[in-house]
């Protein structure tokens, strides 16, 4: 069954996007409405485009395509496998989402803030359909300097600064990865490939050569994941995004970083090698760290976007640890959570974003009754936020039962800890928020006569809210369809270790 | 003999003799100057390209001068790497040379009451003069990269300075000839020092062709003049190519000279000084500069490393948006040497390929600053704020010509920075492609300083409301052309590569 299927699809799906810039700049500028459709439709056409793959990834195939070459033996070249498929697939879908509640959340500038929605969604997908590392970082650059717009997006001070400081921690982790891909490239014999197994062996390198390489990998792409110490952009360019965009980029935007980890771990490096030279340890131990720091570190927030960013650092990095655990469930936990993050993450923020639009607070203190006002939003916060900490029939739980079980099944049982005290920590953060939103009466007259029911916000910006919602407890019940994060994982982590 | 192998005479002529013709006939037809110099620049570009497959085919393309054999004749003799450089010269020559149609001689576009003076246009009496100067400019760079034989080589070279000296001054305001005497100052003694090498080298081997001095060099028996005409050669063109920490003529050169002229000195004239020693090196040197020169190499690649570093730092103080883009081209000169140092194929290459994607990058930048200038008379940095509101085009075309300064894949600009650093891999000097790497990362700190300005700030008050808007189609249509070709460069890296490799492979095995 696993055929390599030369198709134009990937393709595609990558220069769909494309059709919103045409739309942005072709379309005059009082068919605000004719621009918009074609923004939601080049969005839901790349979903569409990916989700037809869906039949054959699960069957075992591969679509690729190559295209140009560039320098000597590297060549931009797509390939969607498993891993791959899965991450476009998600992105995809949360970047729709995103699409329609951005027509009711943007008011400003918008034809710049579509334009590069749809350039980044365009070089994610070409991040997730890399055959390379090479065409992955290509990708990865453009993607990191798109970024930047729809951080600034507000043109507040607060916003300028935060694009700042992103850039200042995203530009030289771009040297950094390059020096590693060159690195990669002058001892890996020159195949970056990223998708087929252990390039990189004890033959042609040595162990030190090998550990810098991958010392500047997990730092290079470790900004983006969000690794301490290297957040530090993180809480900051959160609340400083429109809503969308800080949805977009902790579903989507840090996990490509963690992304690219995966990939680095699991296939150009391989279990063997990764074990050999005890690569986990650094891994394993900075993932660590992450999770109970920026668990702690969002404690101490009253801001709710900033509290979430802070949360998102804790929560990539169980991807990490599952894949730093190097054991089946460890790597399966891993691999769903990222997906599981970005569905509860995104409705989380898309939360926020409805009830600053709607109320115009921002900081948890001020939120008091906020769950009278906008019930359907808080409900839909609610489950998140529950989910976030574990609760059974959540996505959130069945992240952390499988890290758990891989914890155990690798023999490290210490990481149960880990996990626990994170679990317990997001339970300190989340419930005083719906505590305050539902159980507080506000101080004042005057806000507590603002409390009667008027209505939810619009019902693009809602919809995608609830959407996001519902999967959280559907993917949390119904783990195994087809389709969701378990069915892709399960066939990623069945070619990496061959015996379950 | 076929008639494509006129092609190479002919592209370097035709402009030469085009010059001459251009101050006769704007006696009479005063607007005929740039389209003079287009069509003869349009002519070169088509030659030298259709010599592309001839050379790429055969490997070198030789000529003979007057039919006079070598080595009493002049030979011309032009290898990919040659043809490659004319293709280059001679689109970039064209390009500006279109640009500066409006730049030198603005018009009131339509609808527009009010006509804003920058001080940049020149006189009518000196736009003859201008054009006159820049085709002699454009022919020697050609002659210069196209010849076989070291004293036309230096004639060439001379002609090519000493035009340039004088387009510096065409202003004729007194920054810009304090700006070409400091030039002078310093590449005339350069120039005495490349003619006294080449006296010495015709002396202990009594040839001036490349082939028959190649042969002759190591058999001479005279290795201490050799060498010492070597140092004297490398020096003179070391000061024109503004090697650090000989550039000192360089940031007020560039910036005081016409943004065009600014364009041509950076992309194009500095780069011929690389290519003098890179010619001089392999083909003429050969064996002599591998066996008994190569601490040559241990030298440049410290240089190298300083002018990056130098470069870079000096780049990012500037507060004058011109000089930071002079001190931009130090650094840049610093990759290219820093390719050459490495004395390694992968590395040369890597240098090469960044002469093109500099040339196209850096000219685009001059070009963006010369509109920017033209336009509302900004020059500093702070200016540039919200610069895009006015001129959206033209700030694109810089916001994409920066990828291909700082690296951003898949730019030219990045092919060339991957080998150079696979080449310091190969030579076992990672330590110069960190250097590599930290410079890119300094690059991006000037260079996106100023698309955030342009992009991202609301302008100072009052400033940019008096400028009417974008830039002249035949000004914004060069920028976007090179900026375009820096970025086309990158992706289709592949249809240069392997045949620059080859002709940088046969190069230093012939040594």
């Amino acid at each position: 069954m696993n055929a390599e299927i030369s198709s134009i699809r990937p393709l595609i799906a990558i220069l769909l996007p494309g059709l919103s810039l045409l739309g942005v700049l072709l379309i005059p500028a009082n068919y605000q409405g004719l621009k918009r459709a074609v923004h939601v439709i080049a969005s839901l056409g790349a979903f569409g485009v990916v989700l037809s793959l869906l039949p054959g990834i699960l069957s075992g195939n591969v679509y690729a395509i190559e295209l140009i070459p560039i320098v000597e033996r590297v060549s931009i070249h797509l390939t969607i496998d498993a891993l791959g498929y899965y991450y476009g697939l998600v992105l995809t879908f949360l970047w729709v989402l995103a699409t329609i509640y951005s027509l009711g959340y943007i008011k400003h500038k918008d034809d710049r803030y579509y334009s590069f929605m749809a350039l980044c969604h365009s070089f994610l997908l070409g991040c997730a359909f890399s055959q390379n590392i090479f065409t992955y970082f290509i990708f990865y650059e453009l993607m990191t300097l798109a970024t930047f717009p729809l951080i600034i997006h507000e043109e507040t001070d607060a916003a300028r600064r935060a694009g700042i400081k992103y850039l200042k921690y995203a530009i030289p982790a771009g040297a950094v990865i390059l020096f590693a891909v060159l690195l990669h490239y002058f001892w890996g014999g020159g195949d970056l490939s990223l998708v087929s197994l252990g390039i990189l062996s004890l033959d042609t390198a040595s162990r030190t050569v090998l550990t810098v390489i991958f010392l500047a990998y997990f730092a290079g792409f470790g900004v983006k994941a969000a690794i301490v110490p290297l957040e530090g952009w993180v809480p900051d360019a959160h609340p400083a995004a429109p809503a969308p965009a800080s949805a977009l980029l902790s579903g989507i935007i840090l996990k490509a970083g963690a992304f690219a980890i995966i990939r680095v771990v699991l296939y150009v490096f391989g279990l063997s090698l990764f074990a050999e030279l005890s690569l986990w340890i650094p891994m394993v131990v900075i993932a660590s760290i992450t999770i109970v720091l920026g668990s702690v570190r969002a404690l101490a927030q009253d801001n709710l976007k900033r509290r979430l960013a802070y949360s998102s650092v804790g929560q990539v990095s169980y991807i990490l640890l599952g894949i730093a655990l190097m054991s089946p469930y460890g790597a399966l936990g891993g691999i769903m959570h990222l997906a599981h993050h970005a569905l509860m993450k995104g409705c989380l923020f898309f939360c926020s974003g409805i009830i600053l639009k709607k109320t115009g607070k921002k900081n948890i203190s001020e939120m008091a009754g906020v769950g009278y006002r906008l019930p359907v939003t808080m409900i839909c916060f609610s489950v998140c936020a529950l989910a976030m900490m574990g609760t059974p029939l959540t996505v959130g739980f069945i992240s952390k039962w499988l890290l758990g079980s891989g914890a155990v099944q690798a023999d490290k049982p210490f990481f149960i800890v880990v996990l626990l005290v994170s679990a317990l920590l997001n339970a300190v953060y989340y419930l005083p928020i719906i505590y305050t939103a539902f159980f507080r009466r506000p101080e004042g007259d005057d806000e507590y006569q603002a409390l009667q029911f008027k209505g939810e916000v619009s019902r693009t910006m809602l919809w995608p809210a609830v959407v996001l919602a519902v999967l959280v407890v559907l993917a949390g019940v119904w783990v195994t369809a087809p389709g969701f994060p378990h069915s892709l994982a399960s066939l990623v982590v069945a070619g990496l270790f061959p015996v379950r | 003999m076929e008639a494509f192998q006129h092609f190479a005479i002919y592209a370097i002529v035709t402009p030469l003799f085009v010059a001459v013709l251009v101050p006769i006939i704007t006696l009479w037809k005063k607007n005929w100057g740039m389209p003079l110099a287009g069509l003869a620049l349009a002519v070169s570009l088509i030659l030298s390209s259709l010599l592309v497959p001839h050379v790429q085919a055969a490997g070198y393309l030789s000529y003979h001068l007057g039919s006079w054999e070598p080595p009493f004749g002049i030979e011309i003799r032009i290898d990919f790497l040659g043809v490659l450089m004319m293709v280059l010269v001679s689109a970039i020559c064209l390009i500006v040379a279109v640009y500066s149609l409006r730049y030198i001689a603005p018009s009131r576009p339509k609808g527009e009451k009010t006509f804003f003076f920058s001080g940049e246009e020149l006189e009518e009496g000196k736009r003859p003069v201008y054009y006159s100067l820049y085709l002699v400019v454009s022919a020697a760079m050609l002659g210069f990269v196209a010849t076989g034989d070291i004293f036309n080589m230096f004639v060439f070279f001379e002609l090519m300075a000493i035009c340039s000296y004088a387009l510096v001054a065409i202003p004729g305001s007194r920054l810009s000839i304090r700006a070409a005497v400091k030039y002078m100052l310093m590449a005339v003694p350069a120039a005495m020092l490349t003619l006294l090498g080449i006296s010495l080298l015709y002396a202990v081997t009594g040839t001036l062709n490349m082939i028959d001095l190649a042969g002759r060099i190591a058999s001479s028996g005279y290795a201490q003049v050799i060498t010492a005409s070597y140092v004297l050669i490398v020096v003179g063109f070391a000061v024109k190519a503004a090697v650090f920490p000989l550039h000192v003529w360089l940031p007020d050169a560039h910036s005081k000279a016409p943004s065009p002229i600014s364009a041509l000195l950076s992309g194009l004239i500095v780069k011929m000084g690389i290519f003098g020693i890179i010619r001089f090196s392999f083909s003429v040197y050969g064996d002599y500069f591998t066996s008994s020169l190569n601490w040559v190499g241990d030298i440049v690649i410290w240089v190298a490393a300083g002018a990056i570093i130098y470069g870079a730092i000096m780049a990012i103080r500037q507060k004058d948006f011109k000089i930071m883009i002079a001190y931009s081209t130090v650094m840049n000169i610093g990759y290219i040497m820093l390719g050459f140092g490495l004395a390694d194929v992968t590395a040369l290459v890597g240098g090469t390929y960044h002469i093109v994607g500099h040339a196209l990058a850096k000219a685009c930048f001059f070009l963006c600053a010369g509109s920017i200038i033209s336009r509302s008379g900004y020059r500093t940095i702070e200016d540039l704020k919200g610069a895009s509101r006015k001129m959206p085009l033209t700030c694109a075309a810089f916001a994409l010509a920066s990828l291909s300064i700082v690296g951003i894949p898949p730019t030219a600009g990045f092919v060339g920075k991957w080998y150079l650093v696979w080449g310091s891999l190969n030579t076992g000097n990672a330590f110069l492609g960190v250097v590599v790497l930290v410079g890119s990362i300094m690059a991006a700190v000037y260079c996106f300083r100023v698309v955030y300005y342009m992009f991202f700030l609301p302008p100072a008050k009052g400033a940019w409301q008096e400028v009417s808007g974008e830039a002249p189609v035949s000004m914004v249509a060069p920028t976007w052309i090179l900026a375009a070709g820096a970025l086309v460069l990158g992706v289709l890296s592949s249809w240069i590569l392997p045949s620059l490799r080859e002709a940088i492979e046969s190069l230093m095995l012939l040594s």
